[in-house]
């Protein structure tokens, strides 16, 4: 692209001032930037330090690039940075802070993208970025609120992975959180085949790092359909947005495996005890089991189940529920902390193993 | 004139190999540009399509080189230049595509397979497969799709079946690449080789080995090991043949498709257990356990291996059922393992 037409915001700011300005005569201000105490009055005063530039569609005849509505890199990190340590906000219910944090962060996006930041400071805003996808996903449950589509939110994510991937590749290393997000992104499109040629595409030294190859095998065991191996794979991960990734295929795997199990175990004289599918299928108590046996068709009698191939009916709308494994991982994590990227990071391979891994 | 205008560029400036300055690079494109236009203004003749069929050709090395040279400079992204390309190649398709007023004879629309397959290859190269499938449907749905040269048709088999052998439709990509295989003429060895790195994995999913008379003629040794190992069920020896020839197996981008013969394998293993039990109809899960760890499967226990065993059943590859309280798989006292070829 040519130099010159590049951009370089001035704004300081977390919002520029005109935007203040406008939003807190026209009342539009946010619940979370309103004065304490003001949250009633038809134009309540704002907080300078909590306001947040709003994401505006483009739209013709305006001019997206003017540099002084445009924060640099290291504003854009404040940014970021504030919007995380509002995730833990009181007596606040979660699709609120989701709202205005997703939207906001599009903003921020939008930013990266009219400075066409490049490079490592690219890396590191997308880092964070996307740890805020991957974990409101699952903190959302199946709440439906304006701005969350389930659907949308994994575009974003989706998208934002694959250019953090290839600048990763563009960028030259070592990039300290390489291996987690490469885990991240197979996890996220387990059993996908691009997802997994990419992976066979990095430098070795990566691609044998233990944890990324654990989600490989992952990923491979679900395409082979070797559900109890891959579960027991996934089991074994502790990083907690490697598991909010995974959470979102755990029902597709149950029901598959309940329908492979009903052709394969189809026999009336036999039963099959559901305490063990428990175990098997990373179900969190029995009475889960036995509820989502039911709802599939599938006869339960005395903790057992009789797997029949002509009563097995899909389950039309799988409801989210949450996941014990994880539960008790996020309540031991401060969210602020997993979001920013300072709790449970995966180490990079020392260059001096590099002799040993490379074959 | 073309050709003479191309050569003196290239013998005055470099080969195509060594493609060294940016504006070769730029006049190329503007003169493809003109190209398309003249090319576009005449009306009801095509006489002028093999001097598209070399100018395209020209301009997808070009940009390959260019691609090479930019990488090794670091300058720029991988794939920029076979992007503009594709993008110029695109022009020329749509010219073709939309001359609907000639007639048969005259008409542009003989270029568009030559187009299609030259995409095809810069496709492939810079991973957008998602970009094929609607220049086949393009093709597919012309009436003249079975009349162009063999040779151009061999191509676009050969594309097509890889293209849904990556979508894990292993039928029809057996049909286009053997199509490929057996028309490609026998002096093109190295074609037949490239066609055959794909269809050799596809057959063996389908149940078919290769002889190695076969792999010793077109130098594909790296598959003998891996042929052998799954036809014997050895699990062990499949996956030191994956890891001996590794690096081999993803260049050609068919590494997770033989990673799907474990499924096979797995299938020839059990039988071997039910042959050696007799040909019994009850066979303990314990033994079959006990085989896979022989076989090195790692921390494998009976959940897993009724998790595998399920599969095979599910996929009709073994006729019976498991009995969880009994510890057994029962198999159907016909035919329990039926030919892998008419089940898939």
């Amino acid at each position: 692209m040519d130099t010159a037409s590049i951009v370089v915001g001035t704004c300081l700011k977390k919002c520029p001032q005109p935007e203040i300005e406008m939003r807190e005569r026209e009342g539009l201000l946010h619940h979370f930037e309103i004065v304490e105490g003001q949250e009633r009055l038809k134009r309540p005063k704002c907080v300078i330090d909590r306001m947040v530039k709003e994401y505006k569609r483009p739209a013709a005849g305006q001019d997206v690039a003017d540099p002084e509505t445009l924060r640099p890199v290291p504003v854009l990190h404040q940014t970021i940075d504030y919007l995380y340590s509002i995730v833990t906000r009181p007596n606040t219910e979660w699709y609120h802070i989701y709202d205005y944090v997703f939207d906001r962060l599009r903003a921020v996006r939008q930013d990266i993208v009219i400075q066409d930041i490049q490079g490592l400071d690219a890396i590191s805003l997308l880092e964070k970025i996307i740890r805020f996808y991957i974990l409101a996903v699952y903190r959302m449950g199946n709440k439906i609120t304006p701005s969350f589509d389930p659907t949308i939110n994994n575009q974003h994510t989706q998208e934002c992975l694959k250019r953090l991937l290839s600048l990763y590749n563009e960028v030259d290393g070592p990039h300290s959180n390489q291996i987690e997000f490469e885990s991240i992104y197979l996890m996220f499109n387990l059993g996908d085949t691009s997802a997994l040629l990419h992976y066979l595409d990095l430098p070795t030294l990566i691609r044998n790092h233990p944890h990324l190859n654990l989600v490989y095998c992952a990923s491979i065991n679900y395409l082979l359909q070797n559900y109890v191996k891959c579960l027991r794979q996934i089991k074994k991960l502790t990083n907690v947005l490697c598991l909010c990734a995974a959470h979102r295929h755990l029902c597709k795997i149950q029901q598959s495996s309940l329908y492979i199990m009903s052709v394969a175990y189809g026999s009336k004289n036999c039963k099959y005890p559901t305490c063990h599918l428990e175990d098997l299928l990373c179900f969190n108590s029995q009475e889960e089991v036995e509820n989502t046996l039911e709802k599939c068709g599938l006869p339960v009698k005395d903790g057992s189940v009789c797997f029949q191939k002509s009563l097995f009916k899909q389950e039309d709308k799988v409801s989210w529920k949450p996941w014990q494994q994880l539960e008790n991982l996020l309540n031991r994590c401060n969210l602020t902390d997993i979001l920013l990227g300072k709790s449970d990071r995966i180490q990079l391979p020392n260059i001096s193993d590099l002799s040993l891994n490379d074959r | 004139m073309y050709r003479n205008n191309l050569n003196t560029c290239m013998t005055n400036g470099a080969g195509i190999s060594s493609v060294n300055s940016p504006v070769i690079i730029y006049l190329f494109l503007t003169f493809k540009t003109a190209f398309t236009k003249v090319f576009q203004s005449q009306k009801e003749e095509n006489w002028s399509l093999p001097v598209m069929y070399a100018v395209c050709l020209d301009l997808r090395l070009f940009a390959n080189s260019a691609d090479i040279q930019a990488v090794s400079k670091r300058k720029g992204k991988p794939g920029e230049h076979l992007e503009k390309a594709a993008e110029l190649l695109m022009g020329c398709f749509r010219v073709c595509a939309s001359d609907n007023r000639a007639s048969l004879d005259d008409s542009k629309k003989w270029g568009m397979l030559n187009l299609v397959n030259q995409l095809f290859k810069i496709y492939f190269k810079i991973n957008k497969l998602h970009l094929c499938k609607p220049l086949v449907r393009a093709i597919d749905s012309l009436p003249i799709k079975d009349e162009f040269s063999l040779s151009q048709l061999i191509t676009f088999r050969y594309y097509v079946g890889r293209k849904a052998m990556f979508d894990s439709d292993f039928k029809s990509a057996e049909e286009y690449l053997t199509f490929a295989f057996q028309r490609c003429h026998k002096k093109s060895k190295k074609n037949k080789r490239l066609i055959l790195i794909y269809l050799i994995p596809v057959k063996m999913l389908l149940g078919h080995m290769p002889k190695a008379s076969l792999l010793r003629k077109y130098d594909l040794l790296q598959f003998e090991n891996v042929a052998r190992a799954v036809s014997s069920g050895n699990l062990l020896q499949l996956n030191d043949a994956l890891d001996e020839n590794e690096s081999f197996f993803i260049k050609c981008g068919i590494y997770l498709i033989l990673e799907k013969l474990k499924v096979i394998t797995y299938r020839n293993l059990f039988k071997k257990v039910y042959l050696i039990c007799d040909k019994n109809h009850l066979v303990p899960i314990e033994t079959m356990t006990a085989v896979l760890k022989m076989m090195e499967v790692e921390d494998v226990d009976n959940d897993e291996t009724e998790c595998i065993l399920a599969n095979l059943i599910f996929e009709n590859k073994i006729k019976g059922y498991i009995s969880h309280q009994h510890k057994k798989l029962v198999v159907s006292k016909q035919n329990p393992f039926p030919q892998l070829s008419t089940v898939l």
